[in-house]
C-alpha cells in the first residue's frame, strides 16, 4: 500500500519535474513548443481527475508514461554515449558549447536524471546511518558532480509549482466535495490562508542553527554559447516577453484546469517562470545563486522519507537494540559516538514560545467559547478505555509494601482507610440507625395493648433490634408475619382470652 | 581620682542598663497586651473537612518511604536467598514469580465450579473465577453495558454474539458503547491489570503498519446502527487513525464532511496524527488543512492538538523547516493559553535533536522552563535525574527496557566524564539493586579504571563481574588483566596485593575450568596470558604464574597469538633470581618461536647468570646452534 503510494508520488513528482525542467532547457525550448511540451500539463490534469476518481489503477496510469518517458531518455543515452567519445561526458557542459550545445544538452538531462536516482539512494542510505556521506566515493559519478548542484536546483524548482498545484487541488476538492456553500467568503479566506501557510512553508528561509551542508559546488557555470545569443535577447526583452505567448496560455490553461482560484494559480506560475527565466538568462550568475533563490523549497526531494522517518523513537531503539549487551563490539562501537566524537557547538538558545504563530487559530473567539460552554465528551466508553490504559502505561512493579497496598485497595481486595466497619453497606447507608432500634412503632394498630402478645411482640421487637445482620425490610417482614399469624389465628386466640374482647 | 572615674563609668552603665531593661519591661508589656487583645477578638476557625480518598493515607505513607539503594527491590523481598543481580536472573524471577500467579488464576478460572463459598462480605469480586459467558448464559443488554464498563473486551464480544443469535433487542445506545470499545481495543483483550511484570519486560514494540482489523466488528456494529451521528464516526475514525488503517479513516472523514457530520477535537488530533501515512501525503499538508478545518469549524484546539501536530513534525524530522515550523505551533498554543505537557517536550526533542543533526540547546531549555537554573553535559544529565526522581516522575520511566537504557546513558555520560572516584560513588549507589551494568558499560568502567590506575576498586569490579555473569566475556576479562599488569606493589598495599593476584589466580582457574561445550567462551590470546603473567609475577606468585608459563607452552595451539615480550621478561627476570632455570630456558624456547628477536640476547643472558644443567645446554644448544653457547 504505502509502496504504491510512493511510487505514485514519485511519478507525479517526475511528471511535474518535467514540466519544471523545461525552462531550464533555455528559452529555445518555448520558442518551438513542441507538442509534447503539453504533454505534462495533461498528464497533471489527467493524474489529478484520476485521483479523485479512484484510488487503485492510477498508480499504473500514471507511471506508465513516466517510465517509458525514462526508458526512451536512457535509451537516448546510452545511444548518445556511443557516439560520442568518452572524453566529451564531463566536460559537456563547461567546455564544449560552441560545438554541440544541444547533444550535450540532451545528454545532461539525461545525466541529470540518473544522477537523481543516485543521489537520492545515496541520501536516503546515508540519513539510515548504513552508508557514510563522503563526495570521494563517488566513483563513477565524479563526472556528473558539476551537475549536482544545478540537479538539485532543477530538482527544487520544482516545489512552488507542485505547492500551488496541490493547493488549488485541495480547492477543488473541497468544492466538489461540499455542495452547500455556506459563508462563501469565510471559507475562501480560510483556504487562502491554507494556501498561504503552504507557500510560505515553501519559501521560507533556512534556519540559521542548522549548519550548511557544504557539498562540492560547481563553479560558476558558464552558460553555453549556442543558447547565449538567445537569452542575450531575452534580457534585452522586458521581462514580460520572456515567457512566451504559448506558455501564458498553457498557464492559464493549466490554472483554469485546476480549478480554484484561477488567477491566484496563474500568477504565481507565471511569476515563477519569469523568476526563473530572469534567473537562467543572466549568465554571470552562477548556479550557487540560483540554487540560493530556491533554498527551502527542497521538500519534494525524497518522497520515501516520511515512511522511512516514522519509527524515528523505534529506530532508536533498534539502534540500541543492536548494540544489545551480547554484541560487545557494536556496543563498544556506540560510546564514542556518543561521547568522544568532537562536538559541534551550537548551543544557540532556543527560544520556546518566541517565535512568531502560525496563526490558524484566533485566540480570542477560542477564550470566549471556553467560557461559554463546559466541554462533555463525545464517546464516554472510549475516554474511560483511554483513562485506563493511561493508569496501566505509568504502573510498574510496587517499590514498597504501602503501594502494594494502595494496588490492593484499587482491586478492592483491603479494607479502605479510615478503616470503618460499615463498608461496603451501600444500601444501609440511607437507612437510620432509629430506624433498626424501634420496631414499636409497627406494632402499633394491630397488637393488643396489653397482655400474652403484647408481651410477646416486646421481646420479638427487642431481639430483632439487637440484630446486626438483618435490614429493617427484614425485620419489618418479621413482624408482618406475626402480624398476620395472629389475625389467622384470632379464633383461638380470643377463645383462650389471649386478646381481651374490647367491651 | 581613680575611684571617682570609677564610680562615674559604674554611673552611666547602670544608667545604661536602666534604659535597656525599661525598653525590654515596655516591650514586654507591650507584647503581652497585643497577645491578650488578640486572644479575646479573634476567632478560633475550625478548617473545613477536606475530604481525601481512601488511598490517600497510604499515599502519604508510601511517599516516606525512598527507594533503598543499599537492598533489592521490593518484588525481590520474599526470597532473601534467591534475590537476584544479574539483569537475566532479574528478569527470570520476575516473571517465574508472575508465571505462579497466572497458574494459580488459571486452576481457579478453569475449576469455577470448586470456588462456591463465599465468606467475605462486602463481596470482593477479584478473588472469585470469572464468569464465562457461553450459548447458554443468559444474558441481556444490561450484562452487554457492564462489560463494556469493566472493559472486557472478548467477553463483550462473546455477549454481543449471544444477544445476536438469541434475537435480544440492542439500544442505538449500547451498540455506541461497544463501538467505542472494541475500536479502541481493535477486538482485542488488553494485557489484564495484574500482570505488572508482563507488561513491565515487554518490550515496547510500535508497531508502524496497519493492525486494523478490517471488517471487523467495529465495521459491522457501525453499519448496524440505525442513526450513524458524529459519535460513531469519530468512534470509526479514532479506532483506524490509532491502528493505522489511514486511508479509510481519512474516507470517513471526508464523508463526514459531506454530510455535515461534526466531528470532535480528539478526532482531529488522530488523523493529525497519522495523516502522514496518507498516500499522497506531502509534508504536513493534510496536517495543516486538518487544523484549518478545525480552526473554520469552530472546533477547540487541546493539548492533544498540540502534541499529534508535533508528532506529526517528528515524522518528518529530518525535514530542514521542521524545526522552526514546531517552534512556531509552540508559539500559537501557548498564545492560546495551551501549556505543552511533557508529551510535547518529548516530540520537541525528537524534531530538534536528531543523530545525524546538529547539536541542539533545546533540552537545557526545556529544562529551564521545567523547573524554573544554570550549568555541562554531565550537569544535564543530573538535572534529568533529578526530574526524574521529582514526585511520582518515575512512573513515567516507561517499562524495564527503556529503564536499562536511561541508565546505560546515565552510566556512559557520568563514566566518561567523571574522575573515576567520582563515579565509584555512584555506582555503589546505584549498583546492583537498582541497575545492573551491561557488558558494554562493564567494558568503559573497567577501561577507565586502567587508564586512571585505580587499582583499589578492581577486585569490586571483579566481585560483581562474577554476579552479573559477565566472567565469560573476553573483552571484559582482557580488560580486567590488562588493567591488572599496570599494577606495581608497594609496601603498605598488602592487602590490596593478594587481592589482586587472587584474582588474576580467579580469571585463570575460570578461564581454564569452563565447560567445552560453551557457546560463549573465553580463548586465551597471547596478551592475555601475558598480562597475566606479568600480573602474577608483579604480585609475588612465581609460582602460579611459572605454571601458567608451562601451561601455554604446552598448549600453545589454545593461545592466540604470542605472549608479549615485556612480560616474558619480566618473568625470565625472576626465574634468574630465583635460579629456576628450567622456566627460564623453556621462556627463552618460546621466546624465539615466537618469533622475538630478544631471544637470542635472553640466552646469552641465562648463560651467563645461571650454571644450566646439560639437559638445558642441550635444549638451548638444539634450538640456537652450539656458536651461540659457546661465545662468550
Amino acid at each position: 500500500m504505502m509502496a504504491a503510494a510512493l511510487r505514485l508520488s514519485a511519478a507525479l513528482r517526475l511528471v511535474l519535474n518535467g514540466y519544471a525542467v523545461r525552462p531550464q532547457h533555455h528559452a529555445r525550448a518555448f520558442c518551438k513548443a513542441p507538442p509534447d511540451d503539453a504533454k505534462p500539463v495533461e498528464e497533471v490534469k489527467e493524474s489529478l481527475t484520476k485521483k479523485q476518481q479512484e484510488n487503485g489503477d492510477k498508480v499504473i496510469i500514471l507511471q506508465r508514461p513516466e517510465d517509458s518517458l525514462i526508458d526512451e531518455k536512457l535509451q537516448q543515452n546510452t545511444k548518445k554515449c556511443e557516439e560520442t567519445p568518452m572524453k566529451d561526458r564531463p566536460q559537456a557542459f563547461e567546455n564544449d558549447k560552441e560545438e554541440k550545445p544541444e547533444q550535450s544538452y540532451d545528454k545532461k538531462i539525461i545525466f541529470q536524471v540518473n544522477h537523481d536516482h543516485h543521489t537520492n539512494e545515496r541520501q536516503e542510505a546515508s540519513q539510515m546511518g548504513e552508508l557514510p556521506v563522503t563526495e570521494g566515493k563517488h566513483d563513477i559519478n565524479t563526472d556528473f558532480s558539476c551537475n549536482e548542484k544545478q540537479v538539485r536546483s532543477e530538482d527544487e524548482l520544482t516545489m512552488p509549482q507542485d505547492v500551488t498545484v496541490s493547493a488549488s487541488k485541495e480547492e477543488q476538492v473541497v468544492k466538489e466535495h461540499s455542495p452547500v456553500e455556506k459563508s462563501d467568503d469565510r471559507r475562501a479566506t480560510a483556504q487562502k490562508k491554507l494556501h498561504d501557510l503552504l507557500t510560505s512553508l515553501a519559501s521560507a528561509d533556512p534556519i540559521p542553527v542548522e549548519p550548511m551542508v557544504r557539498l562540492s559546488r560547481p563553479k560558476a557555470r558558464q552558460k553555453k554559447t549556442g543558447t547565449f545569443k538567445e537569452q542575450k535577447k531575452a534580457t534585452e526583452q522586458p521581462t514580460e516577453s520572456v515567457i512566451e505567448p504559448e506558455l501564458v496560455l498553457a498557464t492559464k490553461e493549466v490554472a483554469e484546469s485546476l480549478g480554484g482560484d484561477v488567477e491566484t494559480t496563474e500568477s504565481e506560475l507565471l511569476s515563477t517562470l519569469r523568476l526563473h527565466s530572469t534567473s537562467t538568462s543572466c549568465d554571470d550568475k552562477p548556479a550557487i545563486q540560483l540554487s540560493d533563490l530556491f533554498v527551502g523549497m527542497k521538500v519534494e526531494r525524497n518522497p520515501r522519507k516520511p515512511v522511512k522517518d516514522l519509527p524515528r523513537h523505534k529506530r532508536y531503539d533498534q539502534d540500541t537494540q543492536q548494540s544489545s549487551p551480547r554484541s560487545g563490539v557494536e556496543y563498544q562501537k556506540m560510546w564514542p559516538r556518543a561521547t568522544g566524537r568532537p562536538v559541534p557547538r551550537t548551543l544557540a538558545r532556543v527560544e520556546l514560545f518566541g517565535t512568531e504563530h502560525l496563526d490558524i487559530f484566533n485566540a480570542k473567539s477560542l477564550e470566549c467559547k471556553k467560557e461559554a460552554v463546559p466541554t462533555s465528551t463525545l464517546l464516554p466508553v472510549w475516554e474511560v478505555a483511554h483513562k485506563w490504559e493511561l493508569q496501566q502505561s505509568v504502573s510498574h512493579p510496587n517499590d514498597n509494601a504501602f503501594t502494594e497496598m494502595i494496588q490492593w485497595t484499587k482491586q478492592g481486595k483491603l479494607w479502605t482507610f479510615p478503616i470503618n466497619n460499615e463498608v461496603g453497606l451501600e444500601e444501609e447507608k440511607s437507612v437510620g440507625f432509629h430506624e433498626h432500634i424501634f420496631l414499636e412503632q409497627h406494632l402499633e394498630g394491630w397488637c393488643p395493648r396489653r397482655g400474652p402478645i403484647r408481651h410477646f411482640m416486646e421481646l420479638v421487637c427487642t431481639g430483632l433490634s439487637k440484630n446486626p445482620h438483618l435490614t429493617v425490610e427484614r425485620k419489618q417482614a418479621h413482624i408482618q408475619w406475626y402480624k398476620n399469624y395472629f389475625a389467622e389465628k384470632e379464633e383461638i386466640l380470643k377463645e383462650i382470652g389471649a386478646i381481651e374482647t374490647s367491651q | 581620682m581613680s575611684v571617682n572615674l570609677s564610680s562615674r563609668t559604674s554611673i552611666r552603665l547602670l544608667h545604661s542598663l536602666m534604659k535597656r531593661s525599661s525598653v525590654y519591661s515596655t516591650g514586654i508589656l507591650h507584647h503581652g497586651l497585643t497577645t491578650s487583645s488578640q486572644l479575646s477578638t479573634d476567632k478560633i476557625i475550625v478548617p473545613n473537612r477536606i475530604p481525601r480518598s481512601s488511598t490517600a493515607i497510604l499515599e502519604a505513607l508510601a511517599s516516606t518511604v525512598s527507594r533503598d539503594t543499599s537492598g533489592p527491590h521490593y518484588k525481590y523481598h520474599d526470597d532473601p536467598y534467591l534475590t537476584p543481580a544479574s539483569n537475566l536472573v532479574k528478569r527470570t524471577f520476575s516473571l517465574s514469580k508472575e508465571a505462579g500467579r497466572k497458574a494459580a488464576r488459571c486452576i481457579r478460572d478453569e475449576n469455577a465450579s470448586l470456588f462456591t463459598h463465599r465468606p467475605d462480605d462486602p463481596f470482593i469480586e477479584d478473588f472469585f473465577p470469572k464468569t464465562s459467558y457461553t450459548e447458554e448464559s443468559n444474558v441481556s443488554e444490561e450484562t452487554l453495558h457492564d462489560l463494556i464498563q469493566k472493559c472486557s473486551v472478548s467477553d463483550a464480544i462473546t455477549v454481543y454474539h449471544i444477544c445476536k443469535s438469541k434475537a435480544v433487542e440492542l439500544s442505538d445506545k449500547v451498540r455506541q458503547e461497544l463501538l467505542e470499545l472494541v475500536s479502541y481495543y481493535n477486538c482485542e483483550d488488553p494485557l489484564d491489570k495484574d500482570w505488572v511484570e508482563e507488561r513491565w519486560y515487554r518490550q515496547g514494540v510500535l508497531t508502524v503498519r496497519k493492525t486494523w482489523k478490517d471488517n471487523g466488528l467495529a465495521e459491522e456494529l457501525f453499519e448496524s446502527l440505525s442513526n450513524r451521528g458524529p459519535a460513531a464516526y469519530s468512534a470509526l475514525i479514532r479506532g483506524m487513525a490509532q491502528y493505522l488503517q489511514v486511508d479509510r479513516a481519512w474516507q470517513l472523514y471526508q464523508e463526514c464532511r459531506e454530510k455535515d457530520i461534526p466531528l470532535d477535537a480528539h478526532t482531529y488530533n488522530s488523523l493529525i496524527r497519522v495523516a502522514s501515512y496518507l498516500r499522497d501525503a506531502f509534508e504536513l499538508r493534510w496536517q495543516l488543512e486538518l487544523l484549518t478545518t478545525m480552526a473554520e469549524s469552530g472546533i477547540d484546539p487541546n493539548l492533544g492538538t498540540l502534541n499529534s501536530t508535533l508528532e506529526a513534525l517528528g515524522q518528518v524530522a529530518s525535514w530542514r523547516q521542521a524545526r522552526q515550523i514546531s517552534l512556531q505551533v509552540l508559539a500559537e498554543f501557548n498564545s492560546l493559553g495551551i501549556q505543552p505537557s511533557l508529551a510535547s517536550y518529548y516530540y520537541l526533542l525528537t524534531i530538534h535533536c536528531r543523530e545525524r543533526g546538529p547539536i541542539s540547546h533545546i533540552l537545557i531549555d526545556i529544562l529551564d522552563h521545567i523547573e524554573g537554573k544554570e550549568f555541562s553535559s554531565l550537569d544535564v544529565a543530573r538535572r534529568v535525574d533529578d526530574l526524574l526522581h521529582t514526585g511520582s516522575n518515575y512512573d513515567l520511566i516507561g517499562d524495564s527496557y527503556k529503564e536499562s537504557i536511561y541508565y546505560r546513558h546515565y552510566f556512559g555520560l557520568a563514566c566518561s566524564s567523571l574522575t573515576i572516584d567520582d563515579f565509584m560513588l555512584l555506582y555503589q549507589e546505584l549498583v546492583p539493586h537498582i541497575y545492573t551494568p551491561e557488558p558494554g558499560v562493564m567494558g568503559e568502567v573497567l577501561r577507565s579504571v586502567g587508564v586512571q590506575e585505580a587499582f583499589e576498586y578492581l577486585p569490586q569490579l571483579w566481585s560483581d563481574m562474577i554476579v552479573f555473569d559477565h566472567t565469560n566475556q573476553e573483552r571484559l576479562v582482557t580488560l580486567v588483566l590488562s588493567a591488572l599488569s599496570k599494577y606495581r606493589p608497594s609496601q603498605e598495599q598488602e592487602q590490596l596485593t593478594r587481592q589482586l593476584a587472587d584474582i588474576a589466580w580467579d580469571i585463570w582457574t575460570r578461564v581454564q575450568g569452563q565447560d567445552e561445550t560453551r557457546r560463549q567462551k573465553v580463548s586465551w590470546t597471547g596478551q592475555m596470558i601475558g598480562d597475566l603473567i606479568t600480573t602474577l609475577v608483579y604480585c609475588g606468585e612465581y609460582g602460579k604464574a611459572s605454571e601458567v608459563m608451562k601451561e601455554a607452552n604446552t598448549n600453545a595451539h589454545n593461545v592466540l597469538g604470542a605472549i608479549p615480550i615485556t612480560s616474558l621478561h619480566t618473568l625470565n627476570e625472576v626465574a634468574v633470581d630465583k635460579k629456576d632455570a628450567d622456566i627460564a630456558v623453556s621462556i627463552v624456547i618460546y621466546a624465539l618461536d615466537a618469533g622475538h628477536q630478544e631471544a637470542g640476547e635472553m640466552a646469552k643472558q641465562l648463560q651467563s647468570k645461571l650454571t644450566l644443567s646439560t639437559q638445558n645446554r642441550a635444549k638451548l644448544s638444539s634450538v640456537f646452534g652450539s656458536e651461540l653457547l659457546s661465545s662468550p
